[in-house]
Formats: C-alpha cells, sequence, structure tokens
C-alpha cells in the first residue's frame, strides 16, 4: 500500500507491480518486428551496508536498482539503450533511441560485434548460501562485526578499528529475438576488517576480510576473529615497515599479487574486444608459446576448487552459458575472452565473458575469475629456493599496458635473507613486462586463494567497478623491477 | 531531457511527507534524473550507448536512530520502498552519537547553475561526428598504432528537500572527450591519454584537434629509450602528472576523515604542511569548472573560495552538514555524491574543484633549474594506488626524460617514481604559470624533490 497521498499524479506512472520476466516479455513484445534481431535484458539488485566501529554499528544503508536494456541490429548495425523508468512510454523512447543509434551508425565504417544466434534454451541459476544478509538483523550483523572488531583490539586496545559488512545481489531476467532466456540470481558478500596504527612514529594500516558467494553462517567459525587479528597484526607491522629496496630483484608474489598479475597484465590483452581494436600485442598470436609448461592462466565462471569464494557467473548478460577456458595452457596461447558476437566473428565458441555492469551498460568482454593455476612448490619451497629477494603481499591496483607493460603496488612486503623472512616491508610498485616476467617464472606453488569482494573490482571503458575474482597460488619469478618508495 | 524540476520537487514534498508520517522526526529526500550518451570508437569497432538514471535517496532519523536507503527509479511505489524501508530499518539500529543538521530554506536561495541546452538533448549524428572528426587526426600519424576516442554527454537535475521545509534544486550538463593514443618504438610503448572537459559542446569549448597534435608529438618515438643510470634529487612534473599525484591529497582534507582522527591533517590546521610554495584552494563556484554548483547534494549552498592550504600552512577542512556539526565548524557546501547530482551513492564530504595557484615559471623554466633530475609528460600510471592513509605511492612515468644542468638529455625508459606524498608536499620547490583545468580541479607543472625514480 502507497503511503504517499494520492491527489498528485505520480511522476512517472507505472502503478502495477511487474516480474522482470514479465518486463523483459512486455519490452520484447514492443521491439518485435521494428529490428532484423535483439536482446532485452531487465535486471534488479540490491546491495546493503553495515559499518561498525567503537563497539556499535555506526551506520546502515542499503540502495537498489532496477531497469531495462535493449540491443538490436538493423542491416548488420547495432544500437544499445537503456533507462530505468519502465512505463510504456519511457519503453518506447528507449527502443527508438537504439533505431536512431543503429540507424546513424549506418553512416560510419566502424561497427560494433554482430548478433550471433544460439540455440533457443532456459539457463537458470540460484545462489545457495546459509544466512541470507539480506535478511538479516542488525544484531545478527553487529555481532559478526563485533567479534572482529574485538579481536583487533585485543591485539593492540589503541588502534582505530572499523569493521564493515558489505553484500549485493543481482537478478538479471535475458531474452533474445531466437528464443534464448536466461533468469540468473548472484550474491556477493564481503565481512572486512581495517585497522589504522598511530602510536607509532609512522602511521600504519592492515586489512583482511573474507569474501565470496556467502551468507552469515558461510564466514566461517572463527572467520571474524580471524580477520580482526590478522588486519591488527598487520597495521602495527606497517607501522614499523622500511622502504623495499629499489631495483631488480628475485621476487616471490602472494596469491593475491599474482591474481593482479594474471588479471590485469594478461587477462586483459586476450579479452576479443582489445584483440579486434588491436589494441593488444596479443593480435594474431593465438599458439604461440609466452611461458615455460609450468605456467597456465585461466578465466572461469566458477572458482571449482573453493566454489564459495570469488564470483559465480553462471550465465553472462548475453545469455551465453559460462565456461571456463585456460588462456594460457602450458606456456602457449591457446584461447581469446569472448563476448557473444566477437566469438562469431572468429568462429570460436563463445565463453561466457559478455557482461555489463547493471542493465545501464551493454555487454562488453570481461573477466570472471581470473588466476595462474597452482603448481607443486609449498610456500616454504618457495622461500627456499628464492634464497635472497622479496617477498610481496597483496595488490592495490595498478596499470596494465597494451605492450604487456605493467606497474602494480603491492600492499606490504618482507625482506626473504637465506630463504626465510625477515624485515617487514612498505607497499612497494613492481612493474615490468608480462612476457618477460612469464619467462621469468621459476615456481608456483600448490596453495590456491581466489578473492572477489563488494570493494573494487573491474574497470573498463566506464563500467567501474565490476566485481571479478583474483587470486591463484604464490608465484617466484628470478628477476623483477621493484620501484621501491623513499 | 530529464523530467521537470517541477515533478521532481512535488516528488520531493511527498516523499518527505510520507517519511514524517512514517514516524521520522528528520528526513532527507533526494531525487535526481540524469541522461547519458557514450560514442567510444577504436579501431573500427564502436559502441554507442544511452542511459538514463534516476532514482531517490532517502535518509531519515527516527528517535535518532539514522540510515540512508537509496533506490533506482522516480516512481511513487519506488519513492514508497526507499521511506519505508529507511523508517523500518532505522528502527532496528542503534542510536547514533553523530549530529545531523538539515538545512533550512533561508540557508539555500541562489539561482541555478547555467546549463547549455546542447547538451540536455544531443544529436547522435553530432556525437558521432565529433569522434570521427577528431579521430581524423591520426591519418596524418600512421605510426600511432593504436588510438581510441570517447565523448561522452550528460545531464541532470537534482532536487533535495527535508523536513525544514528546503527543497533546493539544481542542474548540470556537461560534455567530456578522451583519448587514449599509443605509439611503439624502440621496443618501448609510449602511451598517453588525452581528456578534456567542459559545461558546452567539448568540440566548441576545446581545440580537439590542436590537444591530439600536441599528443601526438609528446608520443613522438625518439631516440633509444635509455634507462636511469644514477640516482636523481628531483623530478619536474607536467601539469597532468602533478594532478594526478596531487589528488590523492583530497581525501585528507576532508572533515568527516579529520573528526574522526583517520586523516594525516586532523589537528593540523593552522601547522606548516607544504613547502611555502604551495597553496591550494577549493573552488565549487568557479562558473568555467564542471564541478560548479549552488548547492551541494545535501542543500547545503556553497561557500565559494575555501583556502585549504595557503604557502604551506593548513587552513580549512572541508565539510558537510554532519562533519561541520561535529567539528564546531560551518558547513562548507561539501555534501557531494561523486560528480555533481548523478551518481546513486550517500553524500561524502569531499573535496569539489582543487586549485593549485601557479606559480611564475615555464615548464621550460622548472627544467632549467633542475640540476639533475627526471622531466615527467603526459599522465603516470598507477598513481591511485596511493595509500591515503600513510602517504605512500609507487607509480610509473612512460613518458620521461633525463634532465641534467637544466637540460633534457635523453630519452628514459619507464621510470617508476616512489615516495610519500605527505613529504613530497614539503619538498614542492617551484610552480609554473600552466595552470590546466581537470574534471575536479586545476593545477600547474611542479618541480619537487624527495622521491626515488628507477627504471
Amino acid at each position: 500500500m502507497s503511503v504517499l497521498p494520492p491527489s498528485r499524479p505520480p511522476v512517472a506512472p507505472d502503478p502495477e507491480p511487474e516480474t522482470l520476466a514479465g518486463l523483459a516479455d512486455r519490452v520484447r513484445s514492443a521491439v518485435a518486428r521494428r529490428a532484423d534481431c535483439f536482446e532485452v535484458r531487465a535486471e534488479a539488485s540490491e546491495s546493503i551496508e553495515y559499518t561498525w566501529s567503537r563497539g556499535g554499528l555506526q551506520g546502515a544503508g542499503t540502495s537498489r536498482l532496477s531497469g531495462v536494456a535493449v540491443r538490436l541490429w538493423v542491416k548488420g548495425r547495432s544500437g544499445f539503450a537503456s533507462c530505468h523508468t519502465t512505463d510504456a512510454a519511457a519503453i518506447e523512447r528507449m527502443i527508438d533511441q537504439a533505431l536512431s543509434i543503429a540507424g546513424a551508425s549506418a553512416s560510419s565504417e566502424a561497427s560494433s560485434f554482430p548478433h550471433a544466434p544460439l540455440p533457443a534454451r532456459k539457463i537458470r541459476y540460484r545462489p545457495s548460501i546459509h544466512g541470507n544478509p539480506f535478511e538479516a538483523s542488525p544484531e545478527e550483523v553487529g555481532s559478526l562485526l563485533g567479534r572482529a572488531e574485538g579481536a583487533a583490539l585485543a591485539v593492540n586496545p589503541t588502534l582505530q578499528v572499523r569493521a564493515l559488512l558489505a553484500a549485493s545481489r543481482r537478478h538479471v531476467v535475458y531474452a533474445d529475438s531466437g528464443g534464448r532466456e536466461t533468469d540468473s540470481e548472484t550474491l556477493l558478500a564481503t565481512l572486512l576488517t581495517h585497522a589504522i596504527h598511530r602510536n607509532a612514529s609512522r602511521p600504519g594500516d592492515g586489512q583482511d576480510w573474507i569474501a565470496g558467494e556467502r551468507g552469515l553462517r558461510d564466514f566461517g567459525a572463527d572467520g571474524p576473529e580471524r580477520i580482526g587479528k590478522h588486519a591488527a597484526v598487520t597495521a602495527i607491522e606497517s607501522s614499523t615497515a622500511i622502504a623495499a629496496p629499489a631495483g631488480r630483484h628475485r621476487v616471490l608474489c602472494d596469491n593475491a599479487l599474482s591474481g593482479v598479475l594474471a588479471h590485469e597484465s594478461f587477462g586483459h590483452l586476450t579479452e576479443y574486444d582489445l584483440i579486434a581494436m588491436r589494441w593488444s600485442r596479443l593480435h594474431g598470436c593465438l599458439g604461440q608459446r609466452f611461458a615455460s609448461e609450468a605456467v597456465s592462466v585461466v578465466d572461469a565462471p566458477i572458482v571449482e576448487a573453493s566454489p564459495r569464494d570469488g564470483i559465480r557467473v553462471p550465465v553472462d548478460e548475453e545469455g551465453v552459458e559460462g565456461r571456463p577456458i585456460r588462456v594460457l595452457d602450458k606456456g602457449v596461447l591457446r584461447h581469446w575472452m569472448h563476448a557473444r558476437g566477437s566469438a562469431q566473428l572468429e568462429g570460436h565458441e563463445p565463453t561466457g565473458n559478455g557482461r555489463a555492469m547493471n542493465a545501464r551498460w551493454s555487454p562488453i568482454v570481461r573477466m570472471r575469475n581470473t588466476y595462474f593455476e597452482p603448481g607443486d612448490l609449498t610456500v616454504e619451497e618457495a622461500l627456499e629456493t628464492m634464497r635472497d629477494g622479496v617477498y610481496l603481499i597483496g595488490g592495490r591496483g595498478g596499470a596494465p599496458s597494451a605492450g604487456g607493460e605493467f606497474m602494480f603496488t603491492s600492499v606490504r612486503g618482507y625482506l626473504v635473507k637465506g630463504g626465510r623472512i625477515d624485515a617487514p616491508l612498505r607497499a612497494t610498485a613492481i612493474s615490468g613486462n608480462i612476457f618477460d616476467f612469464l619467462k621469468g617464472v621459476r615456481g608456483v606453488t600448490r596453495d590456491f586463494q581466489v578473492s572477489a569482494t563488494n570493494f573494487g573490482g573491474c574497470g573498463k571503458w566506464g563500467q567501474s567497478y565490476l566485481a571479478v575474482g583474483m587470486g591463484g597460488p604464490h608465484v617466484l619469478v628470478e628477476d623483477a623491477q621493484l620501484g621501491g618508495v623513499a | 531531457m530529464t523530467l521537470p524540476v517541477e515533478a521532481l520537487q512535488a516528488a520531493v514534498e511527498r516523499g518527505v511527507r510520507a517519511a514524517q508520517r512514517a514516524g521520522a522526526e528528520d528526513a532527507e529526500v533526494y531525487l535526481w534524473s540524469a541522461r547519458s550518451w557514450e560514442t567510444r570508437e577504436a579501431g573500427r569497432l564502436r559502441t554507442v550507448q544511452e542511459s538514463d538514471g534516476s532514482g531517490v535517496n532517502v535518509r531519515v532519523r527516527v528517535d535518532g536512530r539514522r540510515v540512508s536507503v537509496i533506490s533506482s527509479g522516480l516512481r511513487d511505489e519506488d519513492i514508497t520502498w526507499a521511506v519505508e524501508r529507511a523508517v523500518s530499518l532505522a528502527r532496528l539500529m542503534p542510536r547514533s552519537d553523530t549530529p545531523w543538521h538539515l538545512p533550512t530554506p533561508e540557508e539555500s536561495s541562489a539561482p541555478p547553475t547555467p546549463v547549455d541546452r546542447e547538451l540536455t538533448n544531443p544529436r547522435v549524428d553530432r556525437l558521432l561526428g565529433v569522434v570521427e572528426e577528431s579521430l581524423r587526426v591520426f591519418d596524418a600519424a600512421p605510426w600511432i598504432d593504436y588510438r581510441a576516442g570517447a565523448l561522452i554527454t550528460s545531464e541532470g537535475t537534482f532536487v533535495v528537500g527535508n523536513t525544514n521545509g528546503l527543497l533546493a534544486w539544481d542542474r548540470h550538463a556537461h560534455e567530456s572527450f578522451t583519448c587514449e593514443l599509443r605509439a611503439e618504438g624502440q621496443g618501448e610503448f609510449r602511451t598517453m591519454t588525452v581528456g578534456l572537459q567542459a559545461r558546452r559542446p567539448v568540440n566548441e569549448a576545446h581545440d580537439i584537434p590542436g590537444a591530439l597534435r600536441s599528443a601526438i608529438e609528446l608520443v613522438r618515438v625518439k631516440a633509444q629509450a635509455v634507462p636511469l643510470a644514477s640516482p636523481v634529487n628531483e623530478v619536474v612534473f607536467d601539469s597532468h602528472c602533478a594532478w594526478q599525484l596531487l589528488q590523492g591529497l583530497l581525501p585528507s582534507f576532508a572533515g568527516n576523515a579529520a573528526n574522526a582522527k583517520r586523516s594525516r591533517f586532523a589537528s593540523q590546521v593552522g601547522a606548516v604542511v607544504a613547502s611555502e610554495a604551495f597553496t591550494l584552494t577549493d573552488d565549487s563556484s568557479d562558473p568555467t569548472s564542471i564541478r560548479c554548483y549552488r548547492y551541494d547534494d545535501q542543500g547545503s549552498p556553497s561557500q565559494g573560495a575555501l583556502p585549504l592550504v595557503e604557502r604551506g600552512i593548513l587552513r580549512n577542512h572541508v565539510h558537510d552538514l554532519s562533519s561541520a556539526l561535529q567539528a564546531g565548524a560551518a558547513p562548507t557546501g561539501h555534501g557531494l555524491r561523486g560528480a555533481v547530482g548523478r551518481y546513486v551513492q550517500p553524500p561524502k564530504t569531499t573535496v569539489a574543484n582543487a586549485r593549485v595557484a601557479p606559480g611564475d615559471h615555464t615548464l621550460q623554466e622548472l627544467v632549467e633549474t633542475c640540476e639533475k633530475g627526471v622531466l615527467v609528460e603526459g599522465g603516470l600510471l598507477g598513481h591511485f594506488t596511493l595509500n591515503s592513509v600513510t602517504g605512500d605511492f609507487s607509480c610509473t612515468a612512460p613518458l620521461a626524460h633525463l634532465v641534467e644542468r637544466g637540460r633534457v638529455t635523453a630519452p628514459l625508459k619507464p621510470v617508476t617514481l616512489g615516495g610519500n606524498l605527505f613529504d613530497l608536499l614539503r619538498e614542492v620547490r617551484a610552480l609554473g604559470r600552466d595552470l590546466q583545468r581537470f574534471s575536479r580541479g586545476a593545477c600547474p607543472s611542479v618541480r619537487a624533490g624527495g622521491l626515488t625514480a628507477s627504471t
């Protein structure tokens, strides 16, 4: 029942509650016969975030986003438009705009990917979690967050500690003119603790988190305590950390940093839209060797080894079921990541990498969970093999380039002397060329972690930030350039 | 065209009354209606898309308990959902000791920000034409092996109202053009990005072909780039690179971060935080900036030019309504939701339009006064990885040159710069007079010490 007075007209009248499937049907009927082929996507998403500090909840916020998008093709030219209001007039205007974009594009030599027919099929996915964060009371959430804060303050009561719980869920209904229909719901939740240590000559901070397709009871029996304590210990340690030595060193990258390397410096180079644009230097390089047989890079819609970690993309925003691909298979470049149309253009099977951040955006080629495949070493064996060098932990992000040059910043690290961990190090940049880096891989560990969080993600062409999974094993590299800090 | 302001105002009034009826003692309802057009072209691949964005943010206080709820859409059911959800969630929350102040109508009475009509409903063929015409410049530079252009036009209106009777509104419209270009030579990729923004059609406000020709010249393949062989004691940043790095300072001026002691500048007003050469002002009333507004997203009026750092001394933090009340300071009109009036985010205490005061020198003169250093131009990679708590940063300059005894002597392989931004502030030695405007501020070129540089 509406709490608004009925005497004034609504801003955008659409009084009938409508399911996403109904909305998609309505748009499909409106666009039929006006284009050669089309795709309709209706979606609704919701997110919630709780902040805890000083022994109590400090804030809560929630948001939801819904909308509908249409992509259509007329004489091979495509147009895309979307709207958040879903009354009949808004939908007509959206379709008109998509038609007008397709028409205007006809005068140009530049083009978009073609529409690729796929067999009619219905695909459905629902997440499986324990303790839905969207149905939890603030007391239940506060209990988790309070445990994380308490564990951090037990390490040092002078720390400034914040604990956060963030969750997002997304429901997408897709239909195309060929009879393909998908209906998928995905969920991502993150429990995070951040600590700042100011009672030192130099401030330091640390954070840790657990994330993935998880409900409140899926963070582990001692998960909150573990991340709280770890954030506190790293905050204190980072206030005493020294600058990493600049120059070339033997380097061991931890799970998170190796994931950043796999995603940023190699993954993007194999996204087919960037191949088609000639942005990536890997254009024309399928079948070429870039690393030893010890190195494989995978992009997968689910992390099979630990299905709750990372993200799940059972079906992409072009109606394509996701399948894992070994982009780099035992050192040889074997596959591109494809959107539905780009796969058709190349004569390849679609991979399920056509993703859009929300209904506002057209799908483009995006990664899902990208990682190096694990090897045989233990971390101790990797350190022993390295003997003297630098152990880099965590990835704060960075910048790749089309030629394979990269610059990423670690979160922290350690000097390694004689195969043993020595002094803690501040954040430092690691830079180089991914192809030289891959050739220099001396070992890969068998431990394996992939993570995706509600904070940050991948940005591409304005669609920032899309949740992606990154991680993998530790990777030992013979020779890498470190930037150091002053 | 987005929805007329009168319709938005009526919906805000209804939302506030609904929140009151549901039990809120204070309520703020913020509605926005925005639209954007995006044309992107690289190689022979093009995407064109048009999208709307509209929604409501309801923030309520119920028995001292506060919550913020956001929904897309402007139907009555969207507003109702947000109001009901906010009030019901607030009842479950603990009482907050953070103060909240809602502005009154008397605090918000400035005229609306002018917008360019061409940007409120642009023609698709014009947008396509701007991109095509701009990229044609590259026909004369076939050695540029990759270029991509993107034109984004956006416009929007917001209305904010509250239980004090406030009903403030403002609108925005701007256009931005970005172009990424790349050349490979001598085994090194040289890339840079050109970014231009304006409150009117960007091709009328800027000489896009001229800017692209300058960029092409900058990435022109030169003689063999060499590694940096020995330490340097200074870096000369062009205005683009200087701004990228100095942007990392802006969160430290936020009043809420200072109140919570999360900012390095907490309790530092009146203290020396930078060299005497450095002055920084925030000005949300600058009509030439795309970050110009008459009200922030809480309906608090812009205070005009606000000195943040004067000749090295910290003068002010920026405040939204809550942080000002908590600090016992006056609000400065800095409760913003990302880009003005567009993003589906609750307001945060945010610097709006920061301008680094220019100096007296040309970039060439900054180089001439550098004994041994590095000149970096055209943009940095990875500058955003800066740790805003500690100030530590590490980033790469793909377009760098060795400077010896005041002269550029050799192009360098990409140089990695490392340092601490708060230390670097104290090592700013001279500024150029070449003030360049960026989306969130303006900055000249800078000569500074206190960094490490390596290749």
